[in-house]
């Protein structure tokens, strides 16, 4: 299955999720979702969720300067946003138990 | 691997990208772009980084960089303890132009538009915008770019504060307010600092319109580069006016001559006690300067259309006298150059007199305090006699009723033995 299409439809929840824990810059929310098991996760398509998700108004942004290289421009969620995960939360759990449901169904028979 | 290398190779891809998003507004690449390079470099640094199939090119470095042309997009490192290899940027990234579509897709902005298309082909400014994209390129692309990209930013809250100051400086032009280098006003100061507030807040990325209104920045961005020199000449030019008057108030100081209501006196008159013209009076004043109305280059005459030079009159010992009245006038055609006195002389023949004093008499004046009868104002040809209110001429006459008629037969000696002469010559 072709894990990079399925990624596209929840890669905003995944960031929102990734960001509820902790705020993060680019890469790093990169890292902590491979490192949650999304490892097929582009870096590329990360940035632009963060940028897109931004101009939405769910995130802050805010910069943090690094002694050693450029500065670091941060993330972080804010109260939309939480409602906006909360959402996503519901429509993915009805989505995955249809899907879990469906698909335990095809083994079963 | 040297850490300059590498940001110099993560710059190039990180430019690369760049230029693939050539077609959306600065602001957008700018907020699509930005701390690209430090996550590609950090990306490329993580040891826990996915194995996406990068190949160690070249093993040992120098073999593959001597058999041929480096490619700009590969960077050695030291991917393993102890052994040199190079790695493909687009191997671990995709191509620049895939990474530019994902991030921009991602983003949720619409897919470039092929080049050749047909919006690219009608614009009128395709040529000239291939050349200066083909520069641009140029420029990105050098290896010194990094640090001077790096500078410019660092600069770039000096333009949100210059891009408010200009707008603001519009704004004020049309609504009429009073605008110098600065406001003038503590409303106009108040909008100043919520155009520099606003302005300040958008460059740090803060503050920024929904989507559909990036398009009205870049407008306003483009207004206040357009207006910028206007500002700046408009603050200027206040400058100019101070030194113009500045000049005017010192040419009117050091202009020499005698002067009735703003106009140049072109020649004095001297009437005696006795309402007579005093031929040959000469003027001078409290402290014994001669009062001289000549001008050496002449005064130009507009109604005759001539250029009128005067003629002093001649001590006993010879000397010129230019502050005996009245002086005789001559135009250029009754006179000419004389290169040995450097001044315009009458030429030989052309008779040259004083002129006639405008009214051949004034009413005498009264030795006593007397209101004098038949005195018509109307008469008055010297203007300052006329400045007295009818009490004037009354309480005048006492002190010049003293030395009647001194200064016309005064041509003879240069000290006058008279009192009312100072002592000092």
């Amino acid at each position: 299955m072709d894990t990079t299409q399925l990624l596209k439809g929840v890669l905003d929840a995944a960031v929102l999720a990734v960001l509820e824990q902790a705020d993060g810059y680019g890469y790093d929310v990169v890292r902590r979702l491979r490192a949650a098991g999304l490892e097929d996760v582009g870096d590329a398509s990360v940035y632009g969720t963060l940028r897109r998700l931004y101009s939405a108004g769910v995130l802050t942004s805010y910069v943090v300067p690094s002694d050693e290289g450029p500065h670091r421009k941060y993330y972080g969620i804010n109260t939309q946003g939480r409602g906006m995960l909360t959402v996503q939360r519901k429509e993915w759990n009805e989505f995955a138990g249809a899907m879990t449901a469906l698909l335990m169904n095809e083994g079963a028979a | 691997m040297p850490t300059a290398v590498l940001i110099n190779h993560v710059a190039a891809y990180a430019a690369a990208v760049r230029k693939h998003l050539g077609d959306l507004s600065p602001e957008q690449v700018d907020d699509l772009t930005d701390g690209l390079e430090a996550d590609l470099a950090e990306a490329l640094d993580d040891p826990t980084r996915p194995i996406t199939g990068e190949i160690p090119l070249a093993p040992p470095v120098d073999e593959r960089a001597d058999a041929g042309s480096a490619p700009t997009e590969k960077l050695s490192t030291t991917a393993d303890a102890g052994r040199t290899s190079v790695l493909d940027l687009t191997a671990r990234f995709g191509s620049p132009e895939a990474y530019a579509e994902e991030l921009r897709s991602a983003a949720g902005l619409p897919p470039a538009l092929p080049p050749g298309s047909l919006r690219r082909r009608r614009s009128p400014f395709a040529t000239f915008r291939a050349s200066s994209e083909a520069l641009v390129d140029g420029i990105v692309s050098h290896r010194r770019w990094p640090a001077v990209r790096d500078f410019l930013v660092s600069l770039r809250p000096v333009w949100w504060v210059a891009r408010a100051w200009a707008l603001f400086f519009v704004v004020a032009s049309i609504a009429g307010i009073p605008f110098g280098l600065g406001p003038r006003g503590f409303l106009a100061f108040l909008l100043f600092v919520a155009v520099v507030v606003v302005s300040v807040q958008h460059g740090r990325g803060i503050w920024s319109p929904p989507e559909r209104f990036a398009g009205a920045v870049t407008v306003l961005n483009v207004i206040a580069i357009l207006a910028f020199p206007f500002a700046a000449s408009a603050v200027d030019g206040r400058g100019d006016g101070s030194t113009v008057a500045t000049y005017a108030v010192e040419a009117a100081t050091v202009e020499d001559g005698v002067y009735l209501d703003g106009d140049r006196v072109q020649n004095l008159f001297v009437y005696g006690p006795d309402g007579l013209p005093v031929d040959g009076a000469r003027v001078v004043d409290d402290e014994l300067r001669p009062v001289v109305v000549a001008d050496p280059d002449g005064f130009w005459d507009p109604e005759d259309e001539v250029t009128a030079y005067w003629l002093p009159r001649a001590d006993i010992e010879g000397r010129d006298v230019w502050n005996a009245f009245p002086l005789a006038t001559f135009t250029d055609s009754e006179g000419e150059w004389d290169q040995d006195a450097g001044a315009w002389v009458p030429t030989e023949g052309a008779g040259v007199a004083p002129p006639a004093p405008p009214v051949d008499r004034l009413a005498p004046l009264s030795t006593a305090a007397e209101e004098p009868a038949g005195t018509g104002s109307g008469t008055d040809g010297v203007a300052t006699e006329e400045r007295g209110t009818t009490t004037g001429p009354a309480a005048d006459p006492a002190a010049p009723a003293e030395q009647p008629g001194a200064p016309a037969g005064d041509l003879e000696g240069a000290p006058v033995p008279d009192t009312t002469v100072p002592a000092v010559p």
